[in-house]
């Protein structure tokens, strides 16, 4: 452009042309009560007696500022990622990362210790030999698929709790502290935003999960002395039930997450999300109590779950329709969650007009 | 206080994408032709501007379609058609590469507030890729340079809104930016903590090296930080360049008058002076060295207290306002706010941009 | 014993019937949080013209705000709004427009739903309510955009639709917490404009703003709060004539400052001269009006050419500094 090349010119632009000045006449102000500059009068004010009066305030160099460069090196995106599942996962364990209340740290110790009950009884059956308290609680089809699925009480209180806790303000406090602003002013990626944050939740769920199920597993054979033939058969079980626990875990994540994007608040999405497990749940056990039907379950998230993991368990089956229609159910469930939770991700702002 | 640690050291600057050294003539934002429009609604229109190294105010009324133009420079938004390029990165494809070499400060409140400020300064730094013990150690470094040492260690629910804004600015300038982009940045202090905060803005281009864009109403900020401007309305560029090559407004001398000032006003009009005149302040036209001494020749005859002359210097304010007022806005009266069935006065006057050559 | 400000100045236009009882009195109000004051024995009447609040954060300009807005009960002493006390009952509230510092507005509601709505609490009937609201708002420059959602308005918008709604019932006191930010210098001069005219009608204007140059352009009559306690009321150069610890300077720049110097030091208000920079000098003295009175003659008589004169801390920077100590 000329303005460059020509070093005579003035460097400006005004209304398109090059060099151009803006010229007119400014404002004339006259501040209120400053009078007409005719008066001779003196105007009036009065000081409260006893007001001390200090001299010249230093708003003093009390330090030396001094910018500093730096001259590190930046890391790619899988260690951007891992600074998101960090600051989330490891905030239940110390500080210096996301802050959770102490109530909820507590509740999720507590949890814990619950879903290790099997194992517990499993243990004292081992310890007193108790071979028929053992046929009750020592590992089997029914224990393996209770311990992740059982309605009461882990997925009655204990998990949904716990999920609730952990997505209440996952992705609502960036909205509300407006946080968003940091993360995505950064080179992040809003999927890997979202992935980690998804991440940091289901890592928790699935320790509680699906971890314990294979403390429970490997505690209780190893306690029993079975050997190696025992663990072989009793393996595909287990993995089934693994595997419900997953997609269990998942679900709970993808709802809650979405819930999370939906409000502003922490307690709307943890109270939604344990309206959507147990109230449907429980609308879906009524009608089937008052009408014999069962095809509502479809729509409860939990009874999809159930169902899909007692085909994977081989366990006998409480629903009256085919398993693979709970699974499509899930499918949906489950996309149409995610599918909330990008666009509301996507549309998080970094500036506001 | 100066000091060094393992391998930071003061003065060296590093300018430019790719690590060299750079002729301070560099634009680190240029646009060409830059549209972006929401159907039918064209938030940016044909775009065009050159913003260099340093200081550079970025104005203009409310809707001017600033925050759009901050988000296809941080390449956040894709645009409709057109060129953009921050510190050499194409705003269209490299988005990320900008987002790295950039540092934000945004308008609204942006911190959490139940964590430390040094821990979320670190967590601002790592979220940019820098491993978690740079990310510590630099952010005690920043907190240190924006005045919060003592501060450090309490949560951010705890502070005034200038230690806020103060760790909003160390966040952005952790992982030390060749350009920082600020929305407002000291909307909601109080006069101390907005001259801190203008402080060390300066001394980060200054000193420091790095440029700024600073989008703000507020016009004192502008002029006391920056040198150039760039000014938008309507999406479109309405003037850019050094502030002191824009003003070419009409050279006059400002006085505030006490006591005879309607003989003051005539004496000088006699005397062939033009005078304006709103109740104590007055400005005439300055011929030539000689006004001042008239000015107080006549006051002197006519009983007046000069309590203050200076040739009146534009401001960018004034600026602004005559620059809307050339396009057919109007400072507005409160007679327009009480008449019944009011017509609007503002009018837009349509402007032609020239061809230049 | 209350100080009274009575607003004097210029009035053009329309003047309202002078109100025999002031627009805000109050009479040796305190407010306590628990142990922290918050305000600490204030009395002061306002009662026309523009009035700018000022003191340091945490002075407890929010709290005199919130206790006039009827939203706190005074501790002890009594606050009257055109003589009626404002807690729990909001009679002189149909008088009042308010813009707090806060940004509670309706998202979901168009800006013109919410000023109509408003206008309507008033006592106005919706048809008057709805031309009263269009035609503040086309004030505001928001006409573009009143059938807009207030939630997608952006900072600059929304405090103007705070403005509106203040206005729309044309009111005689108007409170005004930091109206101006987030505007742009165009709303902003036209905002302050339209300030210094609805003082200079008669009607009272309140305004709190931390930004020290644009109270100066507003108003000259100002009150300074500093932890709970009034600190000054008045006109501000007359509080800078009482702050006698801090005598007065005149700078002058001319390119004879020693020879001009030599000029005033016989003068008999002047008690001393220095030159803190070539083509500068600076006149102390104890009485500013006596001096200026003289000045232009002396000027004049010496023969030497003065091309700018100033009185460098005649302004509400130096007297916030010279009273709080600079701040908390």
């Amino acid at each position: 452009m000329e303005a460059d090349e020509n070093p005579n010119l003035p460097d400006a632009e005004f209304l398109g042309q090059t060099g151009a000045k803006v010229e007119g006449q400014t404002r004339l102000e006259a501040a209120y009560g400053s009078g007409d500059g005719d008066e001779q009068s003196i105007p009036s004010a009065s000081v409260a007696g006893g007001t001390k009066q200090h001299e010249q305030a230093h708003l003093g160099t009390v330090f030396d500022q001094s910018y500093q460069s730096w001259g590190g090196s930046l890391n790619p995106r899988w260690a951007r990622n891992w600074a998101i599942l960090r600051h989330h996962v490891y905030g239940l364990f110390s500080t210096g990362h996301r802050p959770y209340g102490i109530a909820t740290k507590l509740i999720l110790f507590a949890a814990f210790l619950i879903s290790l009950g099997d194992l517990g009884m499993s243990f004292i059956s081992a310890i007193f030999s108790e071979t028929e308290m053992h046929r009750v609680f020592g590992v089997s089809k029914d224990n393996l698929y209770g311990h992740v699925l059982g309605f009461w009480p882990r997925n009655a209180i204990c998990f949904p709790i716990i999920a609730a806790l952990l997505i209440g303000g996952i992705i609502s406090e960036d909205r509300t502290h407006g946080t968003s602003a940091i993360y995505f002013s950064r080179p992040l990626n809003r999927i890997d935003y979202t992935a980690m944050k998804f991440l940091s939740v289901a890592i928790v769920l699935f320790m509680l999960i699906v971890g314990t199920l294979g403390i429970y597993y490997t505690g209780d054979i190893l306690m029993q002395g079975e050997g190696w033939a025992f663990f072989l058969d009793t393996l595909p079980i287990f993995l089934g039930a693994a595997l419900a626990g997953t997609i269990l875990v998942f679900t709970y994540s993808s709802i809650g997450l979405a819930l999370s994007s939906v409000s502003r608040g922490k307690f709307f999405p943890a109270v939604a999300l344990l309206g959507i497990f147990l109230g449907m749940k429980l609308i879906a056990f009524l009608i089937y109590v008052l009408f014999e039907r069962s095809v509502l379950y479809l729509l409860s998230p939990y009874d999809c779950v159930a169902h899909v993991g007692q085909a994977l368990v081989g366990t006998t089956s409480t629903y009256d329709h085919p398993w693979t229609w709970s699974l499509m159910s899930l499918v949906v469930i489950n996309a149409i969650a995610l599918y909330i939770l990008a666009s509301r991700v996507s549309s998080m702002e970094v500036t506001r007009e | 206080m100066a000091y060094e640690t393992n391998n930071h050291t003061i003065k060296d600057r590093i300018y430019g994408a790719k690590g060299g050294e750079v002729v301070s003539d560099q634009y680190v934002i240029e646009t060409n032709d830059l549209v972006k429009s929401y159907g039918p609604h064209i938030a940016l229109d044909s775009l065009s501007l050159k913003v260099k190294a340093g200081a550079t105010g970025l104005l203009g009324p409310n809707g001017a379609g600033k925050s759009t133009l901050i988000k296809t420079l941080l390449g956040l938004i894709g645009v409709t058609s057109g060129e953009g390029k921050v510190l050499g990165f194409n705003i269209r494809t490299e988005g990320e590469n900008i987002r790295s070499k950039i540092g934000y400060l945004p308008e609204y409140e942006c911190l959490n507030p139940g964590l430390e400020a040094i821990h979320q300064v670190a967590y601002s730094g790592e979220l940019i890729g820098m491993n978690p013990t740079s990310a510590m150690q630099r952010a005690h470094e920043v907190l240190e340079y924006v005045g919060m040492r003592d501060q450090r260690y309490r949560k951010i629910e705890t502070f005034s809104t200038g230690m806020a804004q103060a760790t909003k600015l160390a966040c952005s300038i952790i992982h030390d930016p060749e350009l920082i982009i600020t929305d407002e940045p000291s909307n909601g202090l109080d006069s101390r903590a907005r001259e801190f905060m203008l402080k060390t803005l300066q001394q980060i281009v200054g000193e420091g090296g790095r440029s700024l864009l600073m989008a703000s109403h507020l016009m004192g900020d502008v002029e006391k930080v920056c040198d150039r401007i760039v000014m938008l309305h309507k999406g479109r560029l309405i003037a850019q360049g050094r502030i002191e090559d824009l003003k070419s407004i009409e050279q006059e001398i400002e006085i505030h008058v006490w006591g005879h000032a309607s003989e003051l006003e005539r004496e000088l009009q006699n005397s062939g002076y033009e005078v304006r005149r709103t109740g104590r302040v007055m400005r005439v036209v300055r011929q030539d060295e000689s006004t001042y001494a008239a000015i107080i020749e006549s006051a002197a005859k006519s009983g007046a207290q000069l309590r203050r002359m200076n040739d009146h210097e534009p401001s960018l304010e004034d600026l602004f306002i005559v620059i809307m007022e050339r396009l057919g806005y109007s400072v507005k009266s409160s007679a327009e706010l009480f008449q019944v069935g009011g017509s609007g006065s503002k009018v837009d006057a349509p402007f032609e941009l020239k061809e230049v050559g | 014993m209350m100080p009274d400000i009575a607003q004097t100045g210029q009035v053009a236009g329309e003047r309202l019937p002078q109100a025999e009882v002031p627009a805000v009195m109050l009479e040796q109000v305190s407010k306590w949080y628990g142990n922290i004051i918050g305000m600490n024995d204030i009395s002061l009447a306002i009662s026309g013209g523009v009035t700018g609040l000022l003191g340091p954060n945490g002075a407890g300009k929010s709290t005199l705000f919130k206790i006039l807005a009827g939203k706190l009960k005074p501790s002890q002493g009594t606050v009257r709004l055109f003589g009626i006390d404002p807690w729990k009952n909001t009679a002189p509230f149909a008088r009042i427009g308010y813009v707090s510092e806060n940004d509670a507005l309706y998202d979901w509601m168009t800006a013109l739903e919410f000023v109509t709505t408003l206008a309507r609490l008033y006592g106005y009937t919706r048809e008057e309510a709805r031309v009263k609201a269009e035609r503040v708002l086309e004030f505001v420059d928001l006409k573009d955009v009143m059938h807009k959602e207030i939630g997608k308005f952006s900072k600059g918008m929304r405090q103007r639709v705070k403005i509106a709604h203040a206005l729309v019932n044309d009111p005689e006191l108007i409170i005004l917490d930091e109206p101006l930010q987030g505007c742009d210098p165009l709303a902003r001069t036209t905002i302050m404009n339209v300030i210094r005219e609805l003082g200079a009608m008669g009607r009272t204007v309140i305004i709190s703003s931390h930004i020290l140059e644009e109270i100066e352009r507003i108003t000259e009559q100002i009150v300074i709060l500093n932890h709970g306690r009034l600190l000054a009321l008045g006109n501000v150069h007359a509080i800078r004539d009482m702050l006698d610890a801090h005598p007065h300077s005149i700078a002058l720049s001319t390119d004879r400052p020693r020879e001009l110097g030599k000029a005033f030091l016989d003068h008999k208000e002047v008690f001393g001269v220095h030159f803190p920079e070539e083509g500068k000098l600076i006149i102390r003295t104890h009485n500013l009006g006596a001096l200026h009175a003289d000045l232009p003659q002396l000027i004049t008589d010496s023969g030497f050419s003065v091309t700018a004169i100033d009185n460098p801390d005649d302004n509400l920077e130096s007297i916030l500094t010279y009273l709080t100590g600079g701040g908390d």
